[in-house]
């Protein structure tokens, strides 16, 4: 008999809260990028980071994929990489005779938690359709049998600044991500200080070992996930709210929306889909539960809208190569911008 | 130098004769001048004029008027000639009263501008054990000829005139001045922190207008929509976008003006989300009755009052 939802919130949340203290312990200056993949782990969903070199994702995941618990597996995106080096990989065995081996997408089977695709777009599109078939199905045929892998969150990431030898994911790859999340280098001077000086800092390996293990149950994420998705209502103002954002971004000229440097009518090729706004309020639920709400605020929205919308805008070819810029420019508008209550509607 | 000592001299004697006169009039008690009414006018006085004196003079008993001593009528000063007396008395127990009316007459012929006197009389009383007197000091007046001597030029006849002094009404007229200003200052205030009216400048603030507009509300479900909705319209248009709880400390970094109510601009935002987000029932009255109380606030914070 399963304990009564109250508690099976309140439990699963001092989880949560306690996995973003454990995970803060060993990572400095990444409050909102922690609370943002904390948000997609209970909404089941994908995420893409974005940043630099060297600045503490591979140690992040790391330290989340302690937390959840379940496998851990880990591929690097090369030009030359083929969809077969995920499922699997031949060697010569002790006798002399080839050998085939489950390759890191399988080998952990359905205790796969987190799958970590470090910087993706050097990958070839033909592993892109791979790893984004799986991401959407969570299973695989191989060795002529199914793989299930029901748990597996899908950490990507993928670096902005270089361009040479890689393809850049298309606007549909993008959209099977719920969130693209930027890491970026700590501001605060102290924070990069202690990053320099703190030797504890210098051996990610032993940094990650000071999180504490299986803080949550990594093969229950699925079931609370949907208790969790029941749980959380909304109003029909906030509806005709998120009815108004999506809505803002297909057609900002309609809802008032200017930029300062671009013209927004030429700016936006595509909005968001109906995929992205359903899980924009996936993600939205999740953060007014950790708020300890039962009802969804337009700040649980305004919580995960850039990192859920951004990455899923199709902009003219001419923007492109501003894309990041001009993506938190455009979200940041359409926040200031689309009332709720809408005006309109309200009378 | 001489001249000088002579008049000098003549001042002092002068004021030795007054001093005198007030030191003798001081000694008696027996006899009191009561009063003494003047001719009303002292300037312009020409000959043939006739000025008269009278003087309420109370004698004490036993002492009383001596008549056989008093001025004659007909007896000429400097040209000015007494023409009448006439003394009426009332007794009573402790003594007699006189009425005395003394009548001049000018006969100066002189045809400059001068200045003659009525002169001071004396008047000696009987009947006691002591010899005494009342002095009645002499009256000044400014005698005007009838026409200058021979052709000369006006002007040589002329005495410089005074105008009239006036009352000083500066002082009122600052105090007037003032007291209008704060009246009109404290109208306007009264005006500015209770009309709901845009005619006035700053008055047409986002607050003034979502107070005007709550006030025309229904107290019902809908009202309250609406009236949130105002609300929240004020609140983004004077941030310059949205604004959203998480947001109230850059907003009131901005607006300082509102910082007094943050308490209750923090309650107005949880309301705010009980009602449009949480569906928690609330007494839309009640609600409404507070929205308009908060708007009134606000108000009256962007209007500086």
């Amino acid at each position: 008999m399963s304990p009564p939802l109250d508690h099976q919130l309140t439990d699963w949340r001092n989880h949560a809260l306690k996995l973003e203290n454990e995970v803060k312990k060993v990572i400095v200056g990444q409050d909102k990028a922690i609370r943002l993949m904390n948000i997609a782990i209970f909404a089941r969903g994908h995420v893409l980071l974005e940043g630099g070199v060297g600045v503490g994702k591979t140690t992040l995941l790391q330290s989340i994929a302690r937390c959840i618990g379940g496998a851990y597996e880990r591929i690097e995106g090369t030009v030359d990489l083929m969809p077969n080096d995920l499922i699997y990989h031949t060697y010569l065995g002790e006798d002399g005779r080839p050998k085939i081996d489950e390759g890191p997408l399988l080998r952990a089977g359905e205790n796969l938690s987190v799958f970590f695709f470090n910087e993706i777009n050097r990958a070839r599109p033909q592993v892109h359709a791979l790893m984004l078939r799986v991401m959407a199905e969570r299973h695989i045929s191989a060795f002529k049998k199914e793989y299930r892998l029901p748990h597996m969150v899908v950490f990507a990431d993928r670096n902005q600044v270089e361009k040479n030898e890689t393809f850049e994911i298309p606007s549909a790859a993008r959209d099977r991500f719920m969130m693209e999340i930027p890491i970026e280098i700590p501001e605060d001077r102290e924070l990069r200080k202690s990053l320099m000086f703190n030797v504890k800092f210098q051996h990610a390996e032993n940094l990650t070992k000071q999180v504490e293990s299986n803080v949550l149950q990594f093969d229950q994420l699925n079931q609370f996930s949907d208790t969790l998705q029941s749980h959380i209502k909304s109003s029909p103002t906030l509806e005709d709210y998120a009815i108004d954002l999506w809505e803002s971004t297909q057609s900002p000229a309609k809802f008032g929306i200017k930029m300062d440097s671009v013209d927004v009518n030429r700016l936006v090729h595509t909005g968001a889909s109906p995929r992205g706004m359903g899980m924009l309020l996936k993600a939205a639920r999740v953060n007014a539960w950790l708020m300890n709400r039962d009802s969804l605020y337009p700040e649980d929205i305004h919580a995960v809208f850039h990192e859920l919308i951004a990455h899923r805008l199709v902009f003219n070819s001419m923007y492109e190569n501003r894309r990041t810029q001009l993506a938190r420019e455009f979200t940041t508008q359409i926040l200031n911008t689309v009332a709720v209550p809408a005006q309109a509607k309200a009378a | 130098m001489k001249n000088f000592k002579t008049k000098c001299y003549v001042l002092l004697g002068m004021f030795a004769i007054f001093n005198g006169a007030i030191a003798q009039e001081s000694k008696i008690s027996e006899a009191k001048i009561i009063s003494v009414i003047n001719p009303l006018q002292s300037h312009n006085i020409q000959v043939g004029d006739v000025l008269s004196r009278k003087i309420i003079l109370d004698v004490k008993a036993p002492y009383q008027l001596s008549l056989q001593t008093l001025p004659m009528k007909g007896v000429r000063h400097d040209d000015v000639e007494l023409s009448q007396i006439s003394i009426t008395q009332s007794a009573s127990k402790e003594g007699i009263q006189y009425n005395i009316d003394l009548r001049y007459q000018v006969f100066s012929a002189v045809f400059v501008p001068s200045v003659l006197q009525l002169p001071a009389e004396k008047f000696a009383l009987t009947g006691g054990p002591q010899a005494l007197s009342v002095n009645l000091p002499a009256w000044k007046f400014w005698f005007s000829s009838l026409a200058p001597k021979g052709m000369t030029k006006a002007r040589e006849n002329m005495h410089m005139q005074f105008k009239p002094t006036q009352i000083d009404l500066q002082q009122h007229k600052n105090k007037l001045i003032v007291f209008t200003g704060i009246l009109m200052v404290g109208l306007l205030g009264l005006v500015y922190i209770n009309a709901d009216k845009r005619w006035l400048p700053f008055m047409n603030g986002a607050f003034a207008k979502a107070h005007r507009k709550l006030k025309k509300l229904p107290k019902n479900a809908e009202g309250e929509k609406q009236a949130l909705s105002d609300m929240h319209q004020a609140f983004n248009q004077l941030h310059g976008s949205n604004l959203f709880a998480n947001e109230l400390n850059s907003f009131l970094t901005k607006h300082p003006a509102f910082v007094k109510l943050t308490k209750e601009i923090e309650a107005f935002f949880e309301q705010s989300n009980q009602a449009l987000f949480a569906q928690k029932t609330q007494s839309s009255e009640q609600l409404m009755a507070d929205l308009m109380v908060l708007s009134r606030r606000l108000r009256d914070c962007e209007r500086g009052v």
